[in-house]
């Protein structure tokens, strides 16, 4: 065997660690609760478990709250790209020399890190209709008659979007941080000579070089609008009027709430396939934008 | 000392060393037990009890926080033999979810009903599952509209003895005055609630197998509410009490709001003085009802079960029995009454309102108690539950018509008797 | 020249130090929110200062009968024991996938992609039966073991030496080096701010996660600090203070990791001329 394809063989004994890891706790768990989405299997003992073919997904596509869930989680992903920019922004800004600049990153970050119940409790007084500092700063500024935001169906979503950027803003950040610090410098002081402006060298040098990683945090960002809950459960519960109900609450809700664990399987199914579309069409889309 | 002396004794000694060795050498049976009260509010000190009087059969509690994740942390702990061997369930739709799930034990071998009705009353029917039991309820959770009198008696009216749900709008728009905001209000999470109580009678699901959610007194019930909000401007809108977090406990004990409805699990911060200063007299009155039909009565809940797994049944029914008669006095502190007639209730109904005895007005709390012609409200499943209150939130928001919110419950309602 | 870019410094200083303020409001009610009395928590108008410090709720969080101290314990075991682990197999399986072109690279990566779409809440109950059956179940290992494999940190870190120019790997093959020594001497060292960025992060969310703890640890002196904060959810209405003051000591660990970590991700730290 030559050399080089030794080293090739290598790649093997690279993965297989964490192979072996996502094996165990990933991919066994999720074949197995394929399995679970063509029963009615009721909780946890497994009594009166019955094959039902595919009348799940036959009563999905007439389940009203389902579809609705689905159209409000394709708005709420609105925030990935709008916290993915302004992520890039501030890391930019804090990554130039500024004064306290460590204190700086920390403020960015900080709310990424607050548990989704005071996330919760803090934003119910921040969007209080009457007595919020948002609206007394929205009727200050002449607006009349300001959103009364969690407490209507149609602005609680845009309050939520509101929140969820201010908390994956930081995460967006920080892992723009990191990338910053490998764009070549020899690249930028050309360009710069060249008489660039700074718009120009960040548009034509820093945003190719590190555009395999803004790929990352869009998939990741909208792999997360379909998946977590915690945020959003803690602020709205998904009301008012199930108007933030999104799909990884309602599966939560079928699954451990209903224990109607085998239509929830179904709608995490399908849900799945979603993400999958979105994933895909974002896997293509990389060739056009992204530069590796 | 004779001899005779000195033989009795040594038996007597002897009997006694044996005795201890018989206990010591009897195996310690240890046993979890769940429930959803905080330790601080009496378990615990009702478990430590209950340890120091039996010392082979030495019970550990363990609280789990009583909403959706916390229910389902137990019904996975179940699963596995050592994890929970007494558990308590809040509501009952989890315990009709852990009994079809297998995860109790039928008691019914333990559990007469002539016994539970002789000994708990018929509200014991609530946790009779296909014919039988699983659990043993305990406490009689008392729901009353709690009423600051001192505002009545300025206005020179008398504590009512009950309310229909049009006298109770009554009530509130004359006590409408510019100090108070709102003039009644109730837990944003009990909104629900006046559908029960419309539907106390007739139950969710008619005879002939359909939704009764076309009932009138449904109708009659969320229209009162809805001019309440809007017209009368007496309650809070929904939908905003529910995003402003607003907190109508806090607003009653301060004097901020007259009319509470609430429940027996308030008086446990309306005993504490200290935290929560007033100088108004606290009266009670039941739950408002519709002119025909019955009074919402107490719930009696806290139902303590066996788990399929446990490995020492017999030993947890002796808990559990005691527990209903004696540990559940260290719980009346928080508002909690035996069910159990064999308890001292009246002690109990002394206990719940212990360091502000002077503070209520206790005939009306002991007539919520002794109040005829009650019944137990009617729980739909969680799934009928959720979707009422989407739709009565968006009637509640006036972003649809009480037409539309009757027919989409119904609608929903049926198709999902259909599929049941 | 040299005036024009101190004043740039201060005009982006003054800047960001506003939007920090922003951002920082949710922060700050929660603080002041800890130092209050329950019957403060819900005063209007608003009151953003506490009346005097009352520090009631903290000495609960500290000093109840239920201390914090176990639970950061507990917390910083499985903390630290995941996130070393998930940055040892991470970045080795993330080389591989970006660096090394074996047969089956890319369906096998695309195969770890798909298993990061699945919602988690999906995973509870077939985790549970293996975890009860592999005798795991209520130990901490159940949170570690998962713990150490994670799929968007390989994801991550193959996405960063994807940047990386071809030749760094070439120039070594030429010099006889394999890829061990590769990963070892150039790749690890290049990439101390994308390890450091991913260790922060993945501490953040072990040290934060609460949904696998909540299913998989059910006796109290194995609770990690999300759980803790459960004891202030009282029966009918949530003890806002202490919930405050916890969530408060929940985040402090996690500042402190952000802080040291930061250090390590300056400009200019690695040397340039090695790129390009």
């Amino acid at each position: 065997m030559s050399w080089m394809k030794r080293q090739r063989l290598i790649g093997y004994l690279f993965v297989l660690p964490s192979v072996l890891g996502v094996t165990v706790f990933f991919l066994l768990p999720l074949l197995f609760s394929f399995g679970l989405a063509f029963t009615n299997w009721l909780g946890p003992a497994g009594r009166g478990l019955k094959f039902t073919g595919l009348a799940n997904f036959q009563r999905l596509f007439s389940d009203e709250i389902f579809l609705k869930a689905l159209g409000s989680n394709i708005l709420y992903l609105l925030h990935v790209p709008m916290s993915v920019a302004l992520g890039f922004l501030a890391a930019s800004a804090l990554n130039q020399k500024v004064y306290a600049r460590n204190a700086l990153r920390a403020s960015f970050f900080l709310p990424y890190l607050i548990s989704a119940i005071a996330i919760g409790f803090s934003w119910m007084l921040l969007f209080h209709p009457t007595q919020g500092p948002i609206n007394h700063l929205l009727r200050s500024i002449g607006v009349a008659k300001p959103p009364n935001w969690l407490a209507s169906t149609s602005s609680a979503m845009s309050a939520i979007i509101i929140i969820s950027t201010w908390h994956s803003l930081g995460f967006n950040m920080i892992i723009f941080l990191a990338v910053l610090q490998d764009v070549p410098r020899e690249l930028k002081e050309a360009a710069a000579i060249d008489g660039a402006s700074s718009w120009q060298i960040t548009r034509h040098v820093t945003l190719p070089f590190i555009s395999p990683i803004t790929f990352f945090l869009l998939v990741i960002g909208t792999m997360n609008a379909f998946k977590s809950f915690g945020l959003i459960q803690a602020v709205t519960g998904g009301g008012p009027a199930n108007s933030t109900l999104t799909l990884p609450l309602y599966v939560y809700r079928t699954a451990f709430r209903y224990y109607e664990l085998g239509y929830a399987s179904t709608i995490a199914i399908i849900l799945f396939l979603i993400i999958f579309a979105f994933t895909v069409v974002q896997w293509y889309g990389q060739k056009k934008w992204v530069h590796y | 000392m004779s001899r005779r002396t000195v033989f009795l004794a040594s038996v007597a000694l002897l009997a006694l060393l044996t005795c201890a060795a018989a206990v010591s050498a009897e195996e310690v049976i240890r046993l979890q037990f769940w429930s959803g009260v905080p330790a601080e509010n009496g378990p615990l000190e009702a478990v430590e009890k209950w340890n120091a009087l039996n010392p082979h059969i030495q019970v550990t509690y363990n609280r789990y926080v009583n909403n959706d994740e916390g229910n389902l942390r137990v019904n996975i702990a179940m699963q596995t033999g050592e994890a929970v061997d007494i558990l308590m369930s809040h509501s009952a739709n989890d315990y009709e979810q852990r009994v079809r799930s297998g995860l109790l034990l039928d008691l019914s071998d333990r559990l007469d009903e002539d016994y539970l009705f002789e000994k708990i009353g018929s509200g014991a029917l609530r946790w009779k599952i296909d014919g039988a039991y699983y659990a043993l309820p305990t406490n009689i959770n008392a729901i009353f509209v709690m009423i600051n009198e001192d505002v009545l008696t300025a206005k020179g009216l008398e504590v009512p003895e009950k309310l229909t749900v049009e006298e109770l709008r009554e009530l509130a728009l004359a006590l409408k005055s510019p100090e108070f905001e709102y003039t009644f209000a109730l837990d944003a999470g009990n909104i629900h609630g006046i559908i029960q109580h419309a539907l106390i009678d007739v139950g969710f699901v008619g005879e002939d197998g359909k939704s009764n959610l076309d009932h009138p007194n449904v109708r009659l019930g969320l229209e009162t509410f809805y001019k309440m909000m809007y017209e009368d401007k007496t309650m809070p809108i929904l939908a905003v009490q529910k995003a402003t977090n607003m907190a109508p406990e806090q607003m009653f004990l301060k004097g901020e709001l007259p009319l509470y409805q609430a429940g027996a699990w308030r008086l446990r911060m309306s005993n504490d003085l200290a935290q929560y200063p007033r100088d108004f007299t606290i009266a009670f009155c039941p739950y408002p009802y519709f002119e025909g039909y019955s009074i919402p009565g107490h719930h009696i809940e806290d139902a303590m079960s066996i788990t399929a797994h446990c490995k020492y049944p017999d030993a947890a029914w002796e808990f559990i029995q005691w527990w209903a008669v004696e540990g559940m006095m260290a719980l009346a502190p928080g508002g909690r009454v035996p069910a159990h007639t064999d308890a001292p209730q009246a002690e109990a109904r002394k206990l719940i309102v212990s360091g502000a005895e002077d503070t209520y007005n206790l005939e009306s709390l002991d007539r919520t108690y002794e109040m005829e012609n009650t019944k137990l409200i009617p729980v739909p499943p969680y799934q009928v539950l959720d979707y009422i209150n989407q739709e009565i939130e968006k009637y509640f928001l006036g972003e649809q018509s009480l037409d539309d919110t009757i027919a989409n419950m119904v609608k929903f309602h049926n198709e999902f008797l259909e599929r049941q | 020249m040299r005036s024009q870019s101190a004043a740039r410094r201060v005009l982006v200083t003054v800047i960001m130090v506003l939007a920090g303020f922003v951002m920082l409001i949710p922060l700050f009610w929660m603080i002041s929110t800890s130092f209050k009395t329950q019957a403060e928590v819900f005063s209007w108008p608003v009151q953003w200062l506490p009346s005097r410090l009352n520090w009631a709720a903290h000495e609960k969080v500290w000093f109840g009968r239920l201390s914090f101290v176990n639970y950061y314990k507990n917390s910083l075991k499985i903390t630290m024991l995941s996130v070393a682990g998930a940055l040892c197999f991470g970045a080795m399986a993330a080389y591989g996938f970006a660096r090394i072109e074996f047969r089956g690279r890319d369906l096998l990566f695309g195969l770890y992609l798909v298993m990061m779409m699945v919602p988690p809440q999906v995973l509870f109950v077939p985790k549970f039966i293996m975890f009860d059956w592999a005798n795991i179940y209520n130990t901490h290992w159940a949170l570690i073991l998962p713990g150490m494999f994670t799929i968007i940190g390989v994801f991550y870190m193959r996405q960063y030496f994807l940047t990386l120019p071809k030749e760094l790997q070439e120039a070594a093959f030429i010099d006889g080096a394999g890829h061990f020594t590769i990963f070892t001497r150039i790749f690890l060292p290049l990439a101390k701010p994308t390890l450091v960025t991913f260790g922060i992060l993945d501490f953040t969310w072990n040290w934060n996660n609460y949904e696998d703890a909540l299913v998989f640890l059910i006796s109290e002196k194995l609770f990690t600090v999300p759980l803790g904060l459960n004891n202030f959810i009282l029966e009918h209405s949530i003890d806002y203070p202490g919930m405050m003051a916890a969530a408060t000591a929940s985040i402090i660990p996690i500042v402190f990791v952000f802080l040291l970590g930061q250090r390590y991700i300056i400009e200019g730290l690695v040397s340039s001329s090695v790129k390009g």
